[in-house]
């Protein structure tokens, strides 16, 4: 009996393997949002983005580690009007990592940012707009996603030595 | 009329029901009797906790960490919590027992669920064999 169900054994057995091999990476940012504040910067004024936003792990058992990828905000024709590269130590299972990354921007490199999030670069200026804007998610994409996939008890015994 | 012989169907209901049986009543045996024992000896000391803890990461097969029931919400604040703790080189302090004992208490839960479910399946394995032997007097 068992002779004739060998192929569905394995079959099985593979497709087991596989499903708890895979580790769910994390696709969409979590409330992606910019402060956008102005710098003097010899004599000309910059505008320093801080960019934050959220990356869950939602694995039960998996670590990412030594993380490194790239956020990109796109306007709503599809054209990049911000990369945002970022690095992150860990983030843990069931954990949302925060990244916070600083930008800083000329006048001319902003100007498309200003216009997706709806800034007046004088306000800013002036002071008048905080520059503080929350960005939809449909315009903010993950790319270039490389980290390190560790069990969490390896990790976790690791540290313990 | 030519008379119909199921024996065949009883004993893939014998067979089928028995094998999963063993698999998880093993499975869940085993944690009950060596992993959770192991466990509690270990989280009772404050020395040993973080060993304990380590222990108690491993989910038993029915009492998954993922699962998204109201018991498994405080469980997974405790993970969170103790990864990060033993992750940033903290200890776990001797109030903070409770907490080890809920992951245990998901483990236990999950293993007397095992169980349950072995039990079950024994039954209908030997529900079976006793279908399995009126059919075949029944043919003799």
């Amino acid at each position: 009996m068992l002779k004739c169900l060998k192929k569905e054994l394995i079959l099985s057995l593979a497709i087991l393997m596989g499903l708890s091999a895979c580790a769910k990476i994390p696709e969409v940012p979590l409330s992606p949002s910019v402060k956008i504040a102005v710098e003097k910067k010899g004599n000309d004024n910059i505008f320093a983005v801080d960019f934050t936003c959220g990356l869950k792990n939602e694995n039960g058992s998996t670590a990412f580690t030594d993380i490194i990828g790239l956020i990109e905000i796109k306007n709503n024709t599809g054209i990049t009007v911000l990369s945002v590269p970022f690095k992150s130590a860990a983030i843990l299972p069931f954990e949302t990592g925060i990244i916070q990354e600083k930008i800083e921007l000329t006048a001319d490199q902003a100007a498309s940012l200003f216009d997706l999030l709806s800034i007046k670069k004088e306000q800013v200026e002036s002071g008048e707009d905080q520059g503080n804007r929350f960005i939809e998610d449909q315009n903010v994409v993950v790319k270039n996603l490389n980290m390190k996939k560790t069990d969490i008890i390896e990790l976790l015994r690791s540290k313990l030595k | 009329m030519k008379k119909i012989n199921d024996t065949k169907i009883y004993l893939s209901i014998i067979i089928a029901p028995l094998i999963i049986a063993m698999l998880l009543g093993s499975i869940s045996l085993y944690s009950k009797l060596i992993v959770e024992k192991k466990a509690k000896s270990l989280i009772a000391s404050e020395s040993t906790m973080k060993e304990g803890y380590l222990l108690l990461r491993e989910p038993q097969l029915f009492g998954g960490y993922k699962y998204w029931d109201s018991d498994g919400m405080a469980v997974k604040n405790s993970l969170r919590y103790f990864d990060s703790r033993i992750f940033n080189g903290g200890d776990i302090k001797p109030d903070e027992k409770i907490y080890l004992q809920l992951i245990l208490n998901r483990r236990s839960s999950g293993s007397e669920l095992g169980i349950k479910t072995a039990v079950f399946l024994l039954i209908v394995s030997f529900t079976g064999f006793i279908a399995y032997m009126i059919e075949r007097k029944k043919n003799i």
